[in-house]
């Protein structure tokens, strides 16, 4: 069975990131996906994008911006602000854009493709962590307030996900991959649809009681 | 619905409580051969007997539960401290040290532990429950990472709001009082036992292998 016909699926920066698995996966189960890949970090695309897209059921905010890993000391505004206008800003935008039809509707489904960057640290990504975190504290606000009017907002936190951005198969192929694998309980780097299979039960009707909720997905990485 | 669980053994335990009735059935339907145990697991043999019984298991949920276990703190005494434990947190060691050795030897098998909330937001009179609630939730974690290596994947839930016979059974479902703490759930009703069966039956699938030590609240929005 289809579990996702008649649904209306937007997916951002769909080239990227998490965006080719979940667009493959929610397609296979009879979603009608919407692939953007336009520039989200102008004051106004959010706005275009919800607008030509038309009727959304379910909006997968994939947003991301490749971490640089500089030093605390090194990371300069410019740097900084990236993160944000890539990750953050983009993510109250779609959402503040999508609400209206959804909560008009009573029913709606937001997951945001977060990272476990912000449960655990690590050196080096302080500034692409800090937007990760705003991302699920967003999260977690706005899920509560959505949640007894139909509307689900959730995030997966993922690391050590296959995926084009960043665990390339030259990143997974590389010398020194094994000896960073050894920080994973699981002791492998998920496939992409295994991640987009977490987003697709978030997506589906059966975790209409979950809102405002973050889901590790690292491999026990970030337990 | 599917066959998510096509030719999984599946054991679940005080299958009469708590979560167990919608567990069995869904799983059920999705293909899963079901033993549903009622037997009392606080005998000290009871969680080794149940496993050799079971023979070939390939996914384990540990559903263990107490009714009403409230009370306040100063008035709690250490026999009910210690039936609390005994019936939610001895026996899931027990069942995991006895389940475990099959599932290494096999490189595969999932234990899923339902859990509560409580362990994740405080309330006032479960400081014992809500204790070995969170037990259940520290072992999971370690646990978790421990046989994640062996392609084992160990994770609990943390459930609240959700129709069950045990904690919210017809008679408090349909009581005005249950209204008064709906006003504290976001969600702002109670999940069917079926819709939680669901996400449990996402951790029992092949999905979610690569989910290991994780705790996953399920409550409305109440724990966020």
């Amino acid at each position: 069975m289809k579990r996702f016909a008649n649904r209306n699926a937007l997916v951002t920066q769909a080239g990227d990131f998490m965006g080719p698995a979940v667009c493959e996966l929610f397609a296979e189960e009879g979603a009608a996906v919407t692939a953007d890949e336009s520039d989200l970090t102008r004051p106004q695309a959010a706005d275009d994008l919800i607008r030509r897209a038309g009727r959304v059921d379910i909006l997968v905010v994939n947003l991301m911006e490749r971490n640089r890993r500089h030093a605390v000391v090194d990371t300069g505004d410019a740097e900084w602000a990236a993160m944000f206008d890539a990750m953050v800003h983009p993510l109250h935008r779609l959402v503040r854009a999508v609400l209206p039809q959804m909560l008009e509707r009573r029913s709606g489904k937001i997951v945001v493709m977060g990272s476990a960057n912000a449960l655990r640290g690590t050196p080096v990504r302080a500034a692409y962590s800090a937007a990760r975190g705003a991302q699920l504290a967003y999260v977690r606000n706005v899920g509560i307030e959505t949640a007894g009017q139909g509307v689900n907002v959730n995030a997966i936190a993922q690391n050590w996900v296959s995926n084009p951005t960043s665990y390339s198969p030259e990143i997974i192929n590389a010398a020194d991959f094994a000896e960073r694998l050894k920080a994973v309980p699981a002791g492998r780097v998920a496939q992409g649809w295994e991640s987009a299979a977490l987003a697709l039960y978030l997506a589906s009707a059966e975790s209409d009681f979950v809102s405002g909720q973050t889901f590790a997905f690292s491999g026990g990485w970030a337990v | 619905m599917g066959q998510r669980l096509s030719g999984k053994r599946i054991v679940v335990t005080d299958a009469g409580d708590f979560m167990g009735p919608a567990v069995t059935d869904l799983f059920t339907e999705e293909g899963a051969e079901v033993i549903a145990d009622r037997r009392d697991l606080r005998p000290l043999a009871a969680a080794s007997e149940l496993i050799a019984e079971a023979g070939h298991i390939d996914v384990l949920v540990a559903n263990l539960s107490i009714p009403n276990p409230r009370a306040l703190a100063h008035e709690t005494t250490d026999a009910q401290w210690a039936e609390v434990f005994d019936r939610l947190v001895h026996p899931l060691h027990r069942l995991c040290r006895a389940v475990l050795p099959q599932m290494i030897e096999r490189r595969g098998g999932k234990i899923i532990v339902v859990g509560s909330a409580a362990a994740l937001r405080g309330t006032p009179r479960r400081s014992c429950y809500g204790a070995a609630r969170g037990a259940q939730h520290a072992y999971v974690r370690s646990l978790g990472v421990e046989v994640a290596p062996h392609n084992v994947q160990v994770n609990a839930t943390g459930q609240n709001f959700v129709e069950n016979p045990t904690y919210f059974p017809p008679e408090v479902v349909g009581s005005p009082e249950l209204q008064t703490r709906l006003l504290d759930v976001p969600a702002g009703r109670l999940s069917t036992g079926r819709e939680a069966a669901a996400f449990l039956l996402f951790l029992a699938s092949d999905e979610s292998d690569f989910l290991c030590g994780q705790i996953f609240p399920y409550a409305g929005g109440w724990t966020a």
